[in-house]
Parts: C-alpha cells; sequence; structure tokens
C-alpha cells in the first residue's frame, strides 16, 4: 500500500483511494471518500489537476470541498452563521470562541469558478448585478450569497472596511445594497506615527499604539455584535482559549511550511501547502477537525523529510509566490516548468505565526490585525518579502497579478523593484485568471524561462 | 508661498490655511506623464502622482490660492481680470491645475513657482491612492503625508479617528512651515471659505460647472438642453471637455456630481456650534456629510443623489469613471435601480481617443433622452 510520494492525477487516485480502503488505511471520517464524487458534484477543475499522493492531503482536499455541506448541516443543527468577510483570520477566532457560532470565509468563494470551471454560475449572477469581470473573481460571493447553493444566508455579514481593496468593498457594497445588512468595522491604513509610540507587531510590522487602540475597539464592537448573535458573553478567559486553539493551527502551518521551504527534495506539492495555509483563515468553517487535518499533514511531511523523499526534483529551483492564484492549476504548472515552493506570500502572512498570548485577548488580535500585510504600505510588504525570499535561499520571485484587485494595478512593480534591488533575485509578474487554460502556454514560457534564468544564475 | 498639494475633497483646505500654508488641491494633467503606466493603475491616480512630482521640477504652474492672504478677485461682479485669465479659488478651495493651456496666462497671485510646493497631502479615500503614496514617499523632494480617512462614519469611533488624523496633518503642517491656528484663527478662516463657497452657489445658474469655470477650466454655456446629471470620480484637467461634448450634444449639465463638483463641498458650517468649537464643526462639516462611494454603507451619497436629481428635473445622469475605478464602477447598476432614470456608464480610459468615443456615447444618450 505504501508508495513513494508523488502527484497523481484524479484517476490515479480513484484506482489508489480503492487499494487504500480495501486494506483498511484509510482513517474514517464523515466528509471522506474518493476525489471522484467531487468531480460528479461539479467541480471538474480537479480532472486537471494533479495531487499528492498521500491520504493525509485526500483529507485536506475532502475538507476542502465539504465545507458547502459543513455549512449548510450547521444551519440545520441550529448553529449561527457568521460571515466574515474581507478578515484574514481575526475576527474568526472571536466567533468560534462563542459555541453555537461559526464563522465562514464567503470571500474563499472566488475559487468557485475555478474548482467548477464555470458550471457554478457565479460570474454570470455576479455579471447581472453590475459587478463585471473588471473587478477581482471575488466577485463570485455575491453569486453565492443571492443563490445560497455555496453557503446559507448567514445570520450576521462582518466586513472590514478602510485599508482594504477598493474592489472588494465595492462587491460587499454591493452586496448590502441587494438586502444584506452589514455590520461594517474599520481597520486603519497601518503606519507609525512621528512622536508616538510604536507597537510591534506579531510579523515584524510596526504600528502607532494609538491604531492598535482603535483596532481594538473596533472589534469590541464586533464582539459585542457577536455577544448578541451568541445570546451570551464572551468572557477574556474563553477568548484567550480560543486564541490558544487558533495557535494551535497556526503553529502547525508554521512547521508544515518551514518543512516544506526548507527540506530537499520538497516533501509536499505548491497546491497543498497554499490550501493548508488557507485555512489559517477560518479554519475551513470548523475549527477542531481542521486541527485534526493539519497535524495528519504535518506527520506525513515529516516522514517525508526524515525519510530523504521528496514529490520534486532536488534540481527544482525555489521560487518565493506572491499572493494566491485564482486557478490552482498554475501551481502544477510551477513544477511542471522545474519549480518548487520556496516561500508564499498569499497575503495573510500575519495569520500564519502566533497570536500573542501575553497581552489581553482583544488587543492581540487587533495588532494581529494591523499585521496584515495588506493594510500596510507595498513598499513594506516588498521589503518583508525580500527578506524571506533571501532568508530561505529563493532563486526567483513571482508575483501573482489578480485579475481587477486593485492592490494589483501598483503593487506588483514597487514588489518587483524592491526585490530585485534588495535580494538581487530574478522576479516576474503573470497575472492568473480563474480558468487559465487559454493562457497556459504563455504562463508556462514565462515561468520556464524564470526557472532557467534562476538555474543559470546557480551556474555563474 | 508656502503650499501644500492635494486631491481629496476629505482634506478641508481650511485646515491647511489656517496654519498659515497655502491649499492647492489640483486637478492633474494626464498628458504631465512622470509615472509609468502600470497596467490596472487608475488613470487618476497616475495623473495626480504625475502633476505632483512636476510640481518639485518645473518652474511655474498656473494655481490658485486659498490662504488666508491670497484671496484673488473672482467672477460674478467683483472680478477685475480679463475673462480669459484663470480665477482664483473657489469657495475657500484650491483648485491648482499645473500646466495650463497658453491662453491662461498666470496672474502674479496665483502663480505657484517652483519651490512653492512643501509637502503632499493624499489619503486612504482610494485604495489605488492609498497605494500611490509609496510611489510619492519615494520619488518626491518634499514630504508626502498619507492621511487616514475613516471609510466607516456612523460610529463615534469614525468621527474620532478622522479628527485625530486631522490633528495629526496639523502637526505635520508646523513641521513643514506652518503655524498652528488659535481657534479664532481656525473659525476665521472657515467662515472666509464658506463665504466664497456660498459666491460659488450663488453663480451657479444650472447650466455651468462653476468649480471648474472659476478656476478658467470651464466655461459657461448660454442656452437650453437636456438637463443631466455629470456624476463620478475626480476629473482630469482634459476632462473637462465633457461639459463641452454634453452641450454640443443638446444637453446640459445641471448637476455636477463629480468628485471635482459641488458633490464633495462639506455642509454648511452651523454658527453657533462654530463659536463653540471651530474645530469640532469643521471635522463635522467635512466628515459626516460629504458623500461619496467610498464610503461605508454609501447611503450618503444615494440620498444626496436622489435628493438633487429630483430637485433640478434631471432627466439623464452620464456616470464618469475610471476603467479601473472599483468604488464607481460598482455604483453604475444601482444608480439606474435607485434613481430610476437613464444613466450612461461613460468608462474613461487613459488617450485622447476615449474622449472621442466618450463624445459619441454621449451625443447617442442625449438623442435616446431626446426622443423620449
Amino acid at each position: 500500500m505504501s508508495e513513494q510520494p508523488r502527484q497523481i492525477t484524479l484517476d490515479e487516485w480513484e484506482a489508489r483511494y480503492a487499494c487504500l480502503r480495501a486494506a483498511g488505511v484509510l482513517p474514517e471520517y464523515s466528509y471522506g471518500g474518493p476525489l471522484g464524487r467531487h468531480v460528479r458534484d461539479g467541480d471538474l477543475r480537479l480532472r486537471k489537476l494533479r495531487f499528492d499522493n498521500s491520504p493525509a492531503a485526500l483529507r485536506l482536499w475532502n475538507f476542502l470541498l465539504t465545507e458547502e455541506e459543513r455549512l449548510h448541516q450547521a444551519r440545520r443543527t441550529g448553529s449561527k452563521l457568521v460571515a466574515t468577510m474581507k478578515d484574514l483570520g481575526t475576527v474568526p477566532v472571536i466567533v468560534f470562541a462563542l459555541e453555537g457560532l461559526v464563522a465562514f470565509y464567503p470571500d474563499g468563494t472566488w475559487w468557485t469558478p475555478c474548482v467548477m470551471e464555470h458550471c457554478d454560475g457565479l460570474l454570470r449572477v455576479a455579471d447581472t448585478l453590475g459587478i463585471p469581470d473588471t473587478f477581482c473573481p471575488v466577485r463570485a460571493m455575491l453569486g453565492a450569497f443571492v443563490e445560497e447553493r455555496q453557503f446559507p444566508r448567514p445570520d450576521l455579514i462582518v466586513c472590514s472596511a478602510g485599508a482594504t481593496c477598493d474592489d472588494f468593498s465595492a462587491i460587499a457594497g454591493r452586496l448590502e445594497s441587494l438586502g444584506f445588512p452589514i455590520f461594517w468595522w474599520e481597520i486603519p491604513h497601518r503606519q507609525a506615527f512621528t512622536g508616538e509610540e510604536a507597537v510591534q507587531l506579531p510579523n515584524g510590522f510596526v504600528a502607532a499604539r494609538s491604531q492598535v487602540a482603535f483596532v481594538r475597539d473596533e472589534l469590541e464592537r464586533v464582539k459585542a455584535a457577536l455577544e448578541g448573535l451568541a445570546g451570551r458573553r464572551l468572557d477574556e478567559a474563553a477568548l484567550s482559549d480560543g486564541i490558544r486553539q487558533a495557535n494551535g493551527v497556526r503553529g502547525l502551518l508554521e512547521e508544515l511550511r518551514r518543512l516544506v521551504f526548507t527540506a530537499n527534495p520538497c516533501p509536499l506539492p505548491a497546491m497543498e501547502l497554499l490550501i493548508a495555509e488557507m485555512f489559517a483563515i477560518h479554519f475551513c468553517s470548523d475549527r477542531a477537525e481542521c486541527l485534526v487535518i493539519l497535524a495528519e499533514l504535518v506527520d506525513e511531511v515529516r516522514r517525508r523529510v526524515e525519510a530523504g523523499l521528496g514529490v520534486l526534483s532536488p534540481e527544482a529551483v525555489r521560487v518565493y509566490w506572491v499572493n494566491p492564484v485564482a486557478d490552482l492549476r498554475v501551481m502544477n504548472l510551477l513544477e511542471e516548468c522545474g519549480g518548487r515552493i520556496g516561500g508564499t506570500d498569499h497575503m495573510i502572512c500575519h495569520a500564519l505565526v502566533p497570536i500573542p498570548e501575553d497581552v489581553a485577548p482583544l488587543e492581540a488580535l487587533a495588532r494581529m490585525a494591523l499585521a496584515d500585510p495588506m493594510v500596510g504600505s507595498s513598499r513594506e510588504r516588498a521589503a518583508r518579502i525580500s527578506r524571506e525570499a533571501r532568508a530561505l535561499g529563493c532563486e526567483a520571485v513571482v508575483v501573482s497579478r489578480i485579475p481587477g484587485a486593485s492592490h494589483c494595478g501598483l503593487e506588483g512593480a514597487i514588489i518587483a523593484d524592491t526585490v530585485r534591488r534588495e535580494a538581487g533575485l530574478t522576479v516576474v509578474e503573470i497575472e492568473v485568471p480563474p480558468l487559465s487554460d487559454a493562457m497556459l502556454p504563455t504562463l508556462r514560457t514565462r515561468l520556464e524561462a524564470l526557472v532557467e534564468t534562476a538555474r543559470e544564475r546557480r551556474r555563474a | 508661498m508656502s503650499t501644500i498639494v492635494y486631491c481629496c475633497p476629505f482634506v478641508p483646505a481650511e485646515w491647511i490655511a489656517a496654519h498659515g500654508l497655502r491649499p492647492c488641491r489640483v486637478i492633474p494633467e494626464e498628458r504631465v506623464g512622470g509615472v509609468e503606466v502600470y497596467a490596472g493603475i487608475c488613470p487618476f491616480a497616475r495623473a495626480f502622482a504625475g502633476s505632483a512630482l512636476a510640481l518639485f521640477s518645473e518652474h511655474q504652474f498656473l494655481g490658485e490660492s486659498g490662504g488666508q492672504d491670497a484671496h484673488p478677485p473672482r467672477r460674478g461682479g467683483q472680478d477685475a481680470r480679463p475673462p480669459d485669465q484663470p480665477a482664483g479659488a473657489v469657495g475657500g478651495r484650491a483648485f491648482c491645475p499645473p500646466h495650463g493651456p497658453k491662453r491662461e496666462t498666470p496672474g502674479p497671485e496665483n502663480t505657484l513657482a517652483r519651490g512653492d510646493a512643501v509637502a503632499i497631502v493624499v489619503t486612504t479615500a482610494c485604495d489605488q491612492m492609498r497605494r500611490i503614496a509609496d510611489l510619492l514617499a519615494e520619488r518626491s523632494p518634499r514630504p508626502v503625508f498619507l492621511m487616514n480617512v475613516p471609510a466607516t462614519w456612523q460610529t463615534p469611533a469614525a468621527r474620532e479617528l478622522y479628527a485625530s488624523e486631522l490633528r495629526r496633518l496639523g502637526r505635520f503642517l508646523i513641521s513643514v512651515g506652518g503655524r498652528p491656528p488659535s481657534e479664532r484663527e481656525l473659525a476665521r478662516v472657515m467662515l472666509e471659505h464658506e463665504a466664497d463657497r456660498a459666491r460659488e452657489c450663488a453663480l451657479q445658474t444650472g447650466h455651468r460647472s462653476p468649480i471648474l469655470e472659476n478656476v478658467g477650466l470651464a466655461r459657461a454655456v448660454e442656452g437650453q438642453g437636456i438637463p443631466l446629471a455629470l456624476v463620478g470620480g475626480p476629473l482630469l484637467r482634459e476632462d473637462v471637455v465633457l461639459f463641452e461634448l454634453v452641450e454640443r450634444a443638446g444637453g446640459r449639465v445641471v448637476l455636477d456630481g463629480t468628485e471635482t463638483g459641488e458633490r464633495t463641498r462639506p455642509a454648511p458650517f452651523d454658527r453657533s456650534r462654530l463659536d463653540a468649537d471651530p474645530f469640532a464643526e469643521l471635522v463635522r462639516a467635512y466628515f459626516e456629510t460629504i458623500p461619496d462611494p467610498f464610503r461605508r454603507p454609501d447611503t450618503l451619497l444615494h440620498e444626496w443623489l436622489r435628493r438633487e436629481t429630483a430637485s433640478r428635473g434631471v432627466r439623464g445622469v452620464i456616470l464618469h469613471r475610471y476603467v479601473w475605478c472599483d468604488n464607481w464602477h460598482a455604483q453604475t447598476q444601482r444608480l439606474k435601480e435607485t434613481l430610476g432614470l437613464p444613466v450612461l456608464d461613460l468608462d474613461a480610459g487613459t488617450g485622447g481617443s476615449g474622449r472621442t468615443r466618450s463624445a459619441a456615447r454621449i451625443e447617442a444618450f442625449v438623442e435616446m433622452l431626446a426622443m423620449t
């Protein structure tokens, strides 16, 4: 039954699943089953992807692809659903600390048109609501709210505003106009002010103390709204426990990333790592299960590293990847071109480091929210990427533009400029739509050129 | 005179003027260039950066002053200048269009010479402008101040954040040569600027864009036409032709709801509140009343548009937006739904060819309205 780590197709997974099942070596879990069943449910993109062949990765995929059912089930069993929008890992920590509430991340619907190869029709719905394709693919969320297939109508929608992408804020504004009341909270652009004490944030950025205090008060408002929904108070001890649980997830992800970025050969494909990282945002709607899945995955990766095994050639070029891709297929493409992930900034670097446990819980969460790379200056983000890419020994950087995202107009150029100047690395900027099939030859050529350039530099 | 360059209507000109500095709200010019064209970058943000940077590198520009000691005469009776000469500050706000056409010879009182501009103020009201601050900070020889303007506006905390940002701006202004204003001085400047705005309103005859006209960028046009609202973000200097295109097509702009227009005027000051606490009144008038699509929720904008279009008998709306301006783009369909009026979605890209296309679309729109 044991097989060397490698990437396999969906068909290969079907056969492997049958063998593993027959041998009784697959763990039992309620959302288990072969990956092929998701294709029958409309997740057509799976047919074109190559997956890690471990049972741990299978569980990761099954967990991701059953979130829809999980949310409908939560509604049926009386849980209250909280949509936490434009929130990369802050409010969900508060939500999950309150029994009877479940947080989910509607923004995550941006992957649905990719996974379902547009048969979901979500982007068409967004078109009809006046949000066309000049907007970020996250506009799919609008269709999901209206159609209530991907998730039920939430009991509360919480959304941050201020230092956020205009495209997202505009889409959320449109959603509100359609009769979905939104609880807005403000996140200011992170700055350190002259003549004012600065606070060191968990990932190294700094913010003025008054900004931290402001965000803490905003989160206090959010907490009060959630308490109102839950019908109970959330005391400090419970919130601190929620932070500890979130740190459990973050700790596993930190370890997973360390192993994947530093081991040679690469022990886990880029696509599975990307999905695991995204769990930090809202635990894929089930914090307890999320912990189990990540622990399994870390164990699998650790075993591979200890055995000197991997899924890619030891010669693969270490690439630092900036921004998540709308089409997961492109993560496979990087590896087909001779690259591997050597570091990432998927806009959630703040959600991957521990939340401070030595300060009051809301203060800790405020610091975390302000550490979001997207609420500060592009220069700061670029400098952090540059430092991390160098520290991880990356040989090239890919800046993956998100179509229609307001931050991508200028940010990519700033990151590329900074990385070239400060880290001396080759940078390529690409744009990845939800379905990149038509662009794959172009993307392939660009990624191959990047890898070849990095190899040339190795030889030089 | 030491001048502060900015373009966001949420930066109160009065606050800058009360610090003894000259506020210069730039109407950028696209052809100035100076900043690379990146895919997805807003033409306005790029033009603002280019125009602002140009202020530090060229000798002389057309400009207006809104400072306490620089109030050039205006159109409408007291203006002694020839008709082609640019007028001064409008409503206390300074519009500073660099690189004016040759026919607009600057007078000494509204000339901005090299060295006058001492700082740039950018706000977070728009994500692209927030990020252009990074680029400006790197390239500008003078300091750049990034002011947080909260998107939320219904909580005391948001209001206080705006107030604290104004205080921080005040400290910055002092650091670049300004002086701390007394309450009395602030109140005096506020009243002066308000008087300017009142004159501006009185000038409005329903078929002109007084703000642009008063800085020599638009001309009053006589005659009748189908009453239209021009709505959208800030205009570039080159966009002023829109008013002419509307009139040529048989329409007239009776409501200038662009960011450059009357939509972004602050509310009139309440005299008793102003006497009691001018700073608090300044905060109220700007932060609590200016309607804009970046605000969350954006109800102020729709209330304002409903009220103004109804009171002026508007028969159609031209929404002028830049291709990458998501905040306005997302309003297109909502305007149709909430106003119940025909809406022309005029997407503006980069370059003059877009304006030729705009001309044809405006003609078709006005023709359509004429037939209904």
